[in-house]
């Protein structure tokens, strides 16, 4: 290491700086634009990638499959539904027991206990049913699961005897063949998520839900899970099979088991769906086009909101809410989809029987049977514009770091804009008294002072924490006050984004912001808010695209306008994307024929809803919104309101 | 005033992350507690002894002898005040660093008092700062609560620093080599001490001897209350020789993982010596700043060292204010804020996918910890730099031309 004084190299990165600080207002919107272009180019077929089979040993549909039983079928749905109609209450679980039981499989009981923590508090309790065949060829080190909520007549979702009747079904023909090396565990569940969260967390002695779940123990357990198929059959003839793979905070099941879902439907002539919309027959031309893309930003939409309900593609086709309860498989690292069997009137094509669907059951099972290591290859991380095609991370990254990356230019101006990074009048004053160290201290308010910064980034983060922390205790306030839970959270949180309005006034009054000290503010708002939606995009890139497609030009704009009717569109477009509105307008979206007062009442159930998830089973949405996104936003709204 | 409301609010957080699920699952993973400084295996190895088994017998247990003491002492009657235990060692930390600051900002500003440069001034801020640092630092706070023993480690280095500063060499020398009994590579820090130690007219032999002989007998003690020398392999050996891989935010996990056998004793070799070797050239150019050269010597101990742990890098983060006046020459002070920001973020993230996820792979996580051991030799050539640049300036005033151009000082 050395010293050098070099004439020419001062000047370039100067240069450089300059260059920066004066074309970058520009670039940035520039690739802002051209990032989304990019983004939705990718759903035009020719600029995405087909699926292909990474994991060879699952050798998919090599074998014909041989359930016939259709008859069996029948008659057990129609037991089913006739014990159904019998106890309309409770579960019908001694009969699936007994079901389970003649086969000779090894059937267990597994209780659950949720102590719902908001409003009055209630404790709900639940039972799920589970069988294990085990494997004749192996020890039960590996397992796989099959699974079906059942649902009580009078449920807001469409009954799913069927399912269950396809479980006991499959298990009777299961049980006779020999070439099983996995256990196959046969699940019923109750209460949707709930039930499927539960079992998972007592078969793995992992505790969810912050103690508020009570998942007890298994009397059984069968090897490790290595995929699970999560099944939901609306009646007994068949228009299409929809294969939902959204899990919790935005995970995907891998991608090789999506594609054998795929790939053994179309081998059993069943027809397929993602999203609930089949493939374009032209995909090639624009209508094709639109059509992807379509299907692309409704699979944006369900994985954005981070529930494994994958609901919001579904709430826009305005049929009734789905549950995908394969996204909770996912936390513990098994890969699971949920194959939703409708009879849709809208869909053409031929209808099929059960007896069909259970051979394509019969298929995955025997294809995932072949597994020799669990699924590790083919991606994670990906988009699907149509059953068979997919957007890979490496194909939507770049486009979103071109959206994204205005973010991250712009702090770097801010900060070159600095006075104190340019090396001028420090060092000079320094220079002066050739020996006196000791300067330095007091020239520290050459630099954007950083204390008088501190506030305006710590205030809102406080106030973001303590609001989540207190939505709990203040449905149990309300509550006492006779006032319901949703309404309860709903004006909690609307107090607070309100009230929240008022921070720059407060904190501009204990200390004025020098330009320097804006500057400073606005880098550390760009910086953190690159940070956020950087690390989402690894998480859940619909929902990261989403929020940096609508953040990024506010967060550019926003800054002090010494006008007033530039601040008060600043401040309109900010309030326009306050985390709050986007609930509320996400919402709207989804029942775009509702009435305002309906909306209003569907958004207070969604966040109670969100509460709940976030609470019991660990979605982080409301928590990332709370403490990060609502904070970056209120030092935004300091930044256009601190003159 | 401000210190005891600092040294309650870092409870606090400590405590809260004690108690809190999140964190505890954080805090299973490798980037809070290392093989060495893992309070399970400490825990394991408290138990051993109960049992009459030598804890160094199985691969298990990686403290040295006379912690681990401590430690099961502390576990068979006091079991309930572990976690206050730590929280104690870690306040006991945060306020020798303060302590430090406050001499050291004292030395600074005095010649300039005594030349009338700079009217006394308000109170320097940085010793405040210097605690907030270590104690808010999420580094520190989380190994903290992972009761990491590495919090523990931390309390002679702070030390070793406190005495260099205020000189009192007898202390200095003693809580070094307590400090390379624990962990080894300090003694990296002798180099730039025995130079102090010559430059306040002491024998330097004397000193060495000193820093020895304290070492010694702390190895004698354990062997003593041992019966044998079997931990030397355990905990010197471990440490040398890397034999766990388990990743962790260094740089030896992955390569070694893709090493083949025969090639890893020179590899090991070539790693190793990445945390010895600089430290007597750095001691030879920066002589009069032996502080200086101490706080760049732990960065790069930190980075190059077998089993690093962000705890470790808390205490020189928390020591970072004290070259505010180099500031303004330095030049990555934005790159390296942002890539530590962003590994912060990161590192926990990738883990999660990878670990608890199962959706990304080991190489996201490696290029966290990649992008934080670069941060790091940022830091540490950038605030070398600026020490150079600012003695530049000081002795030849702040016109830069070369035949009449303006000219910069750049690094090459």
């Amino acid at each position: 290491m050395g010293l050098l004084t070099s004439p020419t190299a001062g000047g370039s990165s100067k240069k450089f700086a300059n260059i920066l600080i004066k074309w970058e207002p520009v670039v940035s919107p520039l690739l802002y634009i051209a990032g989304i272009i990019w983004f939705l180019a990718l759903a035009y077929h020719p600029y995405n990638a087909g699926t292909y089979f990474s994991e060879n040993a699952l050798l998919p549909g090599l074998v014909t499959n041989e359930f016939s039983d259709g008859s069996e079928l029948a008659r057990l749905l129609k037991a089913l539904e006739a014990e159904a109609a019998d106890h309309p209450d409770t579960v019908p679980h001694p009969w699936i027991r007994a079901q389970f039981r003649q086969l000779g499989l090894q059937v267990y009981p597994h209780n659950f206990t949720l102590r719902y923590p908001l409003g009055n508090g209630s404790v709900f309790h639940g039972e799920n049913t589970y069988a294990v065949l085990r494997a004749p060829r192996s020890g039960s080190t590996e397992a796989l699961v099959l699974s079906a909520p059942y649902r009580r007549p009078g449920a807001p979702h469409p009954p799913n005897h069927a399912a269950v009747a396809m479980l006991v079904a499959l298990a009777k023909y299961f049980r006779r063949q020999v070439y099983w090396a996995k256990d196959i565990v046969f699940l019923v569940t109750e209460h949707e998520q709930l039930g499927v969260a539960a079992w998972l967390s007592a078969y793995h002695q992992q505790p969810v839900g912050h103690g508020l779940l009570d998942a007890g123990d298994l009397p059984g357990r069968a090897g490790s899970i290595q995929a699970a198929i999560n099944l939901e059959v609306e009646s007994a003839t068949v228009s299409h099979v929809d294969v939902l793979v959204e899990g919790l905070n935005g995970q995907l099941p891998n991608l090789d088991l999506v594609k054998m879902a795929h790939w053994i439907c179309h081998q059993e002539h069943i027809q397929h769906t993602t999203q609930g919309r089949a493939d374009h027959p032209r995909p090639h031309s624009e209508a094709g086009y639109r059509h992807s893309l379509q299907t692309l930003l409704h699979m944006m939409a369900s994985q954005a909101a981070g529930t494994p309900t994958g609901n919001h593609g579904h709430y826009l086709r305005s049929v009734a809410p789905v549950e995908g309860n394969h996204g909770h498989y996912l936390r513990y690292g098994i890969q699971a989809v949920t194959l939703r069997a409708l009879d849709d009137r809208s869909m053409p094509g031929p209808r099929s029987g059960l007896s069909h669907l259970a051979r394509v059951l019969e298929g995955m099972f025997r294809s995932l049977n072949n597994l020799l290591e669990r699924f590790h290859q083919s991606f994670f991380f990906y988009l699907m514009p149509a059953t068979g095609r997919y957007i890979s991370i490496g194909l939507y990254m770049p486009p979103f770091a071109l959206v994204a990356i205005g973010i991250v230019l712009r702090a770097l101006t801010c900060w070159l804009r600095l006075p104190d990074t340019d090396d001028s009048e420090g060092r000079q004053q320094e220079a002066e008294g050739a020996e006196s160290d000791g300067k330095k201290g007091g020239n520290a308010c050459d630099r954007p002072s950083e204390p008088c910064v501190l506030p305006c980034v710590l205030a809102p983060h406080a106030l973001g924490a303590v609001t989540l922390a207190g939505l709990v205790p203040l449905t149990q306030l309300l509550a006492a006050a006779g006032w319901p839970t949703e309404r309860a959270v709903f004006a909690g949180l609307l107090t607070v984004s309100v009230g929240s309005l008022l921070l720059p006034a407060i904190t501009s009054r204990r200390s004025a912001l020098s330009e320097s000290g804006r500057l400073l503010l606005r880098c550390v708002t760009l910086i953190e808010l690159g940070l956020l939606v950087f690390t989402a995009a690894l998480f859940n890139i619909s929902l990261a695209l989403i929020v940096t497609t609508l953040y990024t030009p506010v967060a550019l704009s926003a800054r002090y306008y010494s006008s007033a009717p530039a601040r008060l569109l600043a401040s309109l477009c900010l309030l326009l994307v306050h985390p709050f509105t986007l609930q509320l307008a996400a919402v709207a979206l989804g029942a775009p024929a509702l009435a305002w007062r309906a909306v209003l009442a569907a958004d207070q159930r969604a966040l109670a809803v969100a509460l709940v998830d976030s609470l019991v089973y660990g979605a982080r949405l409301l928590d990332v919104a709370c403490t990060v996104l609502l904070p970056l936003w209120l030092q935004m709204w300091t930044l256009v309101h601190c003159g | 005033m401000m210190e005891p409301l600092l040294l309650i609010g870092g409870a606090f957080v400590r405590l809260y992350l004690m108690h809190n699920d999140f964190f505890k699952n954080l805090c299973d993973g490798t980037i809070f507690s290392t093989p060495v400084s893992s309070w399970k295996r400490v825990t394991e190895g408290s138990y051993l002894m109960g049992q009459d088994i030598s804890p160094y017998e199985g691969d298990m247990v990686h403290e040295p002898p006379l912690t681990l003491l401590l430690y099961n002492l502390l576990l068979q009657n006091f079991a309930g005040i572990v976690p206050a235990f730590f929280i104690l060692v870690d306040l006991l930390t945060a306020h020798i660093l303060k302590r430090t600051a406050d001499k050291f900002v004292q030395k600074q500003e005095k010649p300039a008092v005594r030349s009338g440069a700079a009217p006394p001034s308000s109170p320097s801020p940085v010793p405040l700062i210097v605690t907030a640092v270590y104690l808010f630092n999420p580094c520190t706070a989380v190994s903290c609560a992972a009761l990491s023993t590495a919090g523990l480690h931390q309390l002679p280095l702070a030390l070793v620093f406190y005495a260099a500063v205020t000189e009192r060499w007898w202390l200095c020398l003693c809580s070094l080599s307590v400090s390379c009994y624990l962990d080894l590579y300090p003694v990296v820090l002798l180099a730039p001490l025995l130079a102090a130690v010559g430059a306040a007219g002491r024998s330097r032999l004397l000193a060495a001897l000193l820093a020895a002989g304290c070492w010694a007998g702390l190895l004698l003690l354990s062997a003593h209350a041992l019966g044998d020398w079997s931990f030397l392999r355990s905990t010197y050996g471990f440490i040398l020789w890397t034999w766990d891989l388990s990743p962790n935010v260094g740089l030896f996990w992955y390569f070694f993982t893709e090493m083949f056998q025969h090639f890893e004793s020179l590899f090991i070799a070539t790693f190793q010596i990445n945390a010895f070797i600089y430290a007597v050239p750095l001691t030879l150019r920066f002589r009069g700043q032996p502080v200086l050269v101490m706080f760049a010597l732990l960065v790069l101990m930190v980075t190059f060292k077998s089993y690093p742990s962000v705890a470790e890098a808390g205490l020189y983060l928390a020591l970072l204010p004290l070259w505010r006046p180099l500031a303004p020459h330095a030049r990555y002070g934005f790159v390296v804020t942002c890539f530590y920001a962003s590994v912060m973020v990161l590192a926990p993230v990738m883990w999660t996918l990878w670990i608890h996820a199962g959706s990304a792979n080991a190489n996201f996580f490696f290029a966290v910890t990649l992008a934080y051991n670069a941060a790091q030799i940022f830091l540490v050539t950038d605030l070398l730099f600026a020490q150079l640049k600012r003695d530049h300036v000081l002795t030849h005033g702040t016109a830069k031309e070369v035949e009449g151009k303006p000219a910069k000082l750049v690094l090459c």
